[in-house]
C-alpha cells in the first residue's frame, strides 16, 4: 500500500499548491535571451559601470568559457541552455532609492503578497529591507538611519558606483572567479544584489534583510552579495527568495561572500522558498548557489539556513576559518517534496589554530524527492586544538523518497578533533501513538514531532523569521507521514 | 591507417599481462576474462579527480616496470603451531598445502578447481569490481592461482582454513584470485594472510569472491602483515543469500602501500554483515579502506567498524558507504570509524556516507578523528605507569574493539606487530 492510500493528508499535501507563485505585471527591460560579450557589455552599460568592473566581467565570462558544468552532485536534472536565457531583466518603472512611497503600486503589492510587507516590517520591527526582483534591487529601506552609524546597505550596483574602492577591494576574494563554474558565470553576468559594510567597532542596531524574487519568466536571476564586517562589529543578516510558478526551469546562481574582519561577526539566516516545481517535478528553481565566508582571528561567521524550495538545489554555505580562534557554524532544515533534489551542506576549513566549528543538519525528505547532505571538514597543518563538531540526521517521510550523507572528513593536524555523527530513521511511530493518545490529532502531532526535530535550528533564526520559517515547515509538513 | 595511442595505462597493463603471463596464469573463465579485458580498454586510469581515488595516489603505479619472479626463499612462517588446513601461495602460484577433494567439498588451488571443471566457480563469472575498477580489471584481464574453497550445503569445515599469499623481493607482479563457494546451511572459517619480503617493491593485485549461500556462514580473518615497500591493492567482493551470516575481519598489521576495497552485496532477506578493521600506518605509509554494502533486500543487518591510528608522516584513508535499495525496509545498518591521529604530519581522510532509497530504516553512521585523551594519559601516569606503557596501553585498548575479535593466536600477532613497530615495547 502506498504512503497516499495510508493518509489522506499526505495526498492533500503532495498536491499543496505553491503559496507564491503569482507573477507580478510589471513591465520589465529584458534583453533578448543569450551569453555573449556584448551581452555582458550591455549589462554593464545599463548599470553604468566603471571600465574596471567591466574589464573583471569579461575575465570571468572568459574563464567560465573553459569550465565544465559540474556533475559530482547527488541530483539529476537537464542542464540549463545558458544561450536560452535572459541574462538581464529590470522593472521597468526604477524608483529613486529609500523612496519607499514612490514605488509603483503594483511592486508594492508584490511586496505585499511575500507576506513582508516592507512598510510593516519597518513599523514593527525596524528591519532595513533591500528588495531585488528579477535582477535588479528596486528599493532599500532606512537607508539614512543606517548611514548615521556609517553602515553602509544598498544594492551591489549603487554600491559599485559609490564605494568603488571597498567593492573593488573585496569583490571575489572569498570566492575567486575561478572557484567554480556558477560563481564564474556569476561574476561575468551578476545584476545586482546587496552590499553592507559595518565600520570597525560598530553593531548594527537592527536585522538587514534582503527579498529576492525573479518575476519575468526566460530569467535567470545572478545577484551578487558582499558583507564586509570591520573589526569588532556585529550584523544579523536576513535573506527570503520566492519565485513564480512556471513550467520551465529558471535559474538562480547567486554568489555570497562574507569577510568577518578580527573580533567580528556575522549571523547569515535564509529562508530559502523559491518554486520547486509541481507534483511531477515540472518546473520550479535551479538553485545554484556559492556562499562562503572568511573569519580573521577571533571573528564568528554563522550561517543558518531553512531550505523548503526550488526544484534542484546545490548549494555549500561555507567558513574558512582563517585566523586563530574564529568560529564557525551551520545550522540547516532542508525539507524536500516530491520531487524535489537537494545536495546541500557546508564546508568547514579550519586553517587557524583554537579554530571551532559547529554544524547541525536536519533533513526531512517526503513525496518522491532526493535530500542529500554533503560537507566538508578540514583541519589544516596549523590547526591546533582545532574542534569540529558535526550531526546529520535526515528523517523520511515516505518510502518513495532518498536521504543521503556524503561528509568528507579530512584532518592533518594531532591536536584537533572531529567528531561526525548522522542518523537516518523514519518518524517514531510510538511517537505518534503517544501524541495521539493524548489527544492531539495525527497532523498536529507530526507538526509537534517535526518542529521538535529541526527546534535545534529554527531557534538560531532571528525572531521575525523564525515565524515564518515554522508557517512554511508547518505548510510543507501538514500530514506528510503515514 | 588507424593511428592507435599508447597511453601509460595501457602500457602498464601489457607488461603487466606479459609478467603474469611470463610467470604463469591461471585462466579459469575465458568469458569472464575477454570482459575484463574489454573494460580495461573503456575505464581509465584513476587519478585522485576521480571520487573513489581522491586520496589514493597511484600515479607512480603507472611506471612499474614488473621483473620476472624471483626463486621463492625464506617464506616467513604463519601461525606455525595452529592447526589449521594450510594453502601457500607465492607470488600468485601455488606452492603447496593439504588439499581436500571429498564428498563435495573442495579445498585447494583455484587451477586444480579448474581442470576438475567444478561448476561452483562459476560464481566467478559476475565481478562488479571488474566492470567498474581499472585495477580490477587488469586482475581480472590475467589472473593467477589463489585459494578456492568450496563447501556444500550442510557442511562445515573441521579446522579453519589458512591462506597464506607471499610477495618476493623485486618488482614483482602477482595477481591472485581467490574463490569461496558456502552452500546452504553450510559454514566456514578462512583466514587470509599476505605478507612480502622486505625488498619487495612490486604490486599485488589481488581479488576474492565469496558467495554464501542460504543460511550460510562465512567467517573470514584478514591478515595483512607486508614487509617491504610493496603496492598492495585487494578487491573483495561477497555476495550473501537469505539467512546468510557473513564476518569479515581484516587486520592491517604493517603495509607500505595498500588499499582495501570491501563490498558485501545483500542479496537475500534477513542478511547479516559484520564487517570489521583496523589500521595503523606510521612513517611515510599509506592505508586505505573503502567499503561498501548493499542492502539490495528487506529485514538485513549490517555493522561496521574501522578504528585505527596515523602515526609519523603516514596517511589514513577511510571510505564507508552504506547503500539501503528502494523497498529494502526494516533495515538496520551501523557504521563507525574511529581515528587517532599520532603525528605532527600525520593524516587521516574519511568519508562515511549513508544512501538510502527506503523509509523504515535504522541506520547510523559516525566518526571522529582525535588523539589520546589526556586526561587518561595522566591517570596511568599517576598510578605509575611511564609514558610509553601508557600510551601502548591505550592503543591497545582503542584497538581492542576491532582486535578482540580475531581468534587470540591473530590478535596476539597483530598487537606484537604494533607494538614493535612504534617502538613500545
Amino acid at each position: 500500500m502506498s504512503a497516499k492510500e495510508d493518509n489522506p493528508l499526505l495526498d492533500e499535501f503532495t498536491r499543496k499548491e505553491y503559496e507564491f507563485g503569482f507573477t507580478t505585471d510589471i513591465e520589465a527591460d529584458k534583453v533578448p535571451p543569450g551569453l555573449n560579450e556584448d551581452v555582458i557589455r550591455l549589462i554593464s552599460a545599463k548599470k553604468e559601470e566603471p571600465q574596471w568592473m567591466l574589464d573583471w566581467r569579461l575575465q570571468a565570462f572568459e574563464v567560465w568559457k573553459t569550465m565544465e558544468e559540474p556533475d559530482w552532485a547527488h541530483v539529476n536534472y537537464t542542464k540549463p541552455d545558458y544561450q536560452a536565457i535572459s541574462y538581464y531583466s529590470a522593472p521597468k518603472s526604477k524608483v529613486p532609492l529609500g523612496s519607499l512611497d514612490e514605488v509603483d503600486p503594483e511592486m508594492r503589492a508584490t511586496m505585499d503578497k511575500l507576506g513582508i510587507s516592507t512598510e510593516e516590517q519597518k513599523r514593527l520591527s525596524g528591519v532595513a529591507v533591500d528588495f531585488v526582483m528579477d535582477s535588479v534591487s528596486v528599493a532599500t529601506s532606512f537607508k539614512d538611519k543606517l548611514a548615521e552609524l556609517g553602515i553602509i546597505f544598498c544594492s551591489m550596483s549603487e554600491a559599485i558606483k559609490e564605494h568603488p574602492d571597498l567593492v573593488r577591494k573585496h569583490l571575489g576574494t572569498v570566492v575567486p572567479v575561478k572557484d567554480n563554474f556558477f560563481s564564474a558565470l556569476n561574476s561575468a553576468v551578476f545584476t545586482d544584489g546587496s552590499f553592507c559594510y559595518i565600520p570597525k567597532g560598530s553593531r548594527c542596531p537592527m536585522e538587514l534583510s534582503t527579498y529576492f524574487r525573479i518575476n519575468e519568466a526566460g530569467t535567470g536571476q545572478f545577484e551578487r552579495t558582499l558583507l564586509i564586517a570591520e573589526e569588532g562589529s556585529y550584523v544579523s543578516y536576513l535573506e527570503g527568495c520566492t519565485a513564480p510558478q512556471r513550467d520551465e526551469n529558471q535559474l538562480h546562481a547567486a554568489v555570497v561572500e562574507l569577510i568577518a574582519k578580527d573580533d567580528a561577526e556575522i549571523k547569515y539566516s535564509t529562508v530559502q522558498n523559491w518554486y520547486p516545481g509541481d507534483a511531477e517535478g515540472k518546473g520550479g528553481v535551479f538553485n545554484f548557489v556559492t556562499k562562503r565566508g572568511i573569519c580573521e582571528t577571533r571573528a564568528k561567521i554563522s550561517w543558518t539556513q531553512v531550505e523548503t524550495g526550488s526544484a534542484v538545489t546545490w548549494k555549500y554555505p561555507s567558513c574558512i576559518l582563517k585566523g586563530d580562534g574564529s568560529v564557525g557554524e551551520f545550522y540547516s532544515v532542508a525539507v524536500t517534496n516530491n520531487a524535489q533534489q537537494a545536495d546541500t551542506g557546508t564546508k568547514m576549513v579550519h586553517l587557524g589554530a583554537n579554530t571551532h566549528s559547529t554544524i547541525i543538519s536536519k533533513g526531512i525528505s517526503a513525496g518522491n524527492s532526493q535530500n542529500s547532505y554533503r560537507g566538508l571538514v578540514q583541519m589544516g597543518p596549523r590547526a591546533r586544538n582545532a574542534r569540529n563538531f558535526s550531526q546529520c540526521d535526515s528523517l523520511l517521510m515516505t518510502d518513495t523518497s532518498g536521504a543521503h550523507t556524503f561528509p568528507y572528513i579530512e584532518s592533518k593536524h594531532p591536536t584537533a578533533q572531529v567528531e561526525h555523527e548522522a542518523t537516518t530513521s523514519k518518524i517514531g511511530e510510538d511517537q505518534i501513538f503517544y501524541c495521539l493518545q493524548r489527544g492531539l490529532t495525527e497532523e498536529q502531532a507530526i507538526g509537534l514531532i517535526v518542529n521538535g526535530y529541526a527546534k535545534e535550528v529554527l531557534n538560531k533564526l532571528p525572531m521575525e523569521f523564525a515565524v515564518e520559517a515554522r508557517k512554511l515547515l508547518s505548510i510543507s509538513l501538514e500530514g506528510s507521514v503515514g | 591507417m588507424m593511428e592507435t595511442t599508447v597511453t601509460p595505462a595501457t602500457a602498464l597493463a601489457e607488461r603487466v599481462a606479459q609478467a603474469v603471463n611470463q610467470a604463469g596464469s591461471c585462466s579459469v573463465l575465458d568469458a569472464r576474462q575477454s570482459l575484463a579485458k574489454a573494460a580495461l580498454e573503456s575505464l581509465e586510469y584513476p587519478t585522485t579527480r576521480n571520487e573513489r581515488w581522491k586520496y589514493t595516489r597511484v600515479a607512480k603505479l603507472r611506471d612499474l616496470r614488473p621483473a620476472s619472479a624471483s626463486s621463492p626463499s625464506n617464506i616467513p612462517p604463519v601461525l606455525a603451531d595452529f592447526n589449521a588446513h594450510r594453502l601457500t601461495f607465492v607470488d600468485g602460484q601455488y606452492q603447496g598445502g593439504d588439499v581436500v577433494n571429498e564428498s563435495g567439498v573442495f579445498i585447494g588451488p583455484l587451477s586444480k578447481a579448474a581442470q576438475l571443471q567444478d561448476d561452483r566457480i562459476k560464481a566467478l563469472d559476475q565481478d562488479y569490481f571488474a566492470d567498474n575498477e581499472w585495477f580490477a580489471a587488469l586482475q581480472a584481464a590475467a589472473p593467477q592461482d589463489g585459494a578456492c574453497i568450496l563447501i556444500p550445503d550442510g557442511q562445515r569445515t573441521e579446522r579453519p582454513i589458512l591462506v597464506h599469499h607471499h610477495l618476493t623481493a623485486g618488482d614483482v607482479v602477482a595477481q591472485p584470485q581467490h574463490v569461496m563457494v558456502v552452500g546452504e546451511h553450510a559454514h566456514a572459517e578462512v583466514i587470509l594472510w599476505t605478507t612480502c619480503d622486505d625488498q619487495a617493491t612490486g604490486l599485488m593485485n589481488g581479488a576474492l569472491t565469496a558467495d554464501v549461500a542460504k543460511h550460510g556462514h562465512l567467517s573470514l580473518e584478514i591478515v595483512q602483515d607486508e614487509q617491504g615497500s610493496s603496492h598492495h591493492i585487494a578487491h573483495q567482493q561477497f555476495r550473501q543469500a537469505e539467512s546468510s551470516r557473513l564476518t569479515v575481519r581484516t587486520a592491517t598489521a604493517r603495509a607500505h602501500w595498500l588499499r582495501n576495497d570491501l563490498h558485501i552485496h545483500q542479496g537475500g532477506q534477513h542478511g547479516h554483515s559484520t564487517f570489521h578493521g583496523c589500521y595503523l600506518p606510521s612513517g611515510n605509509t599509506f592505508v586505505d579502506h573503502h567499503t561498501r554494502i548493499d542492502h539490495a533486500e528487506p529485514d538485513g543487518h549490517s555493522d561496521e567498524l574501522y578504528k585505527g591510528l596515523a602515526a609519523d608522516t603516514a596517511t589514513a584513508v577511510f571510505n564507508g558507504k552504506i547503500m539501503v535499495h528502494k523497498d529494502a525496509q526494516r533495515i538496520e545498518a551501523y557504521q563507525r570509524n574511529a581515528n587517532l591521529l599520532l603525528g605532527e604530519r600525520s593524516g587521516v581522510y574519511s568519508k562515511p556516507e549513508l544512501e538510502i532509497y527506503a523509509d523504515d530504516v535504522r541506520c547510523s553512521h559516525g566518526c571522529t578523528i582525535g588523539q589520546f585523551d589526556a586526561e587518561a594519559l595522566f591517570y596511568l601516569r599517576s598510578r605509575g605507569m611511564t609514558e610509553t606503557k601508557a600510551r601502548n596501553l591505550m592503543v591497545q585498548a582503542f584497538l581492542s574493539e576491532v582486535l578482540d575479535g580475531f581468534r587470540p593466536e591473530i590478535q596476539q600477532h597483530v598487537e606484537q606487530v604494533y607494538a614493535e613497530r612504534l617502538g613500545w615495547n
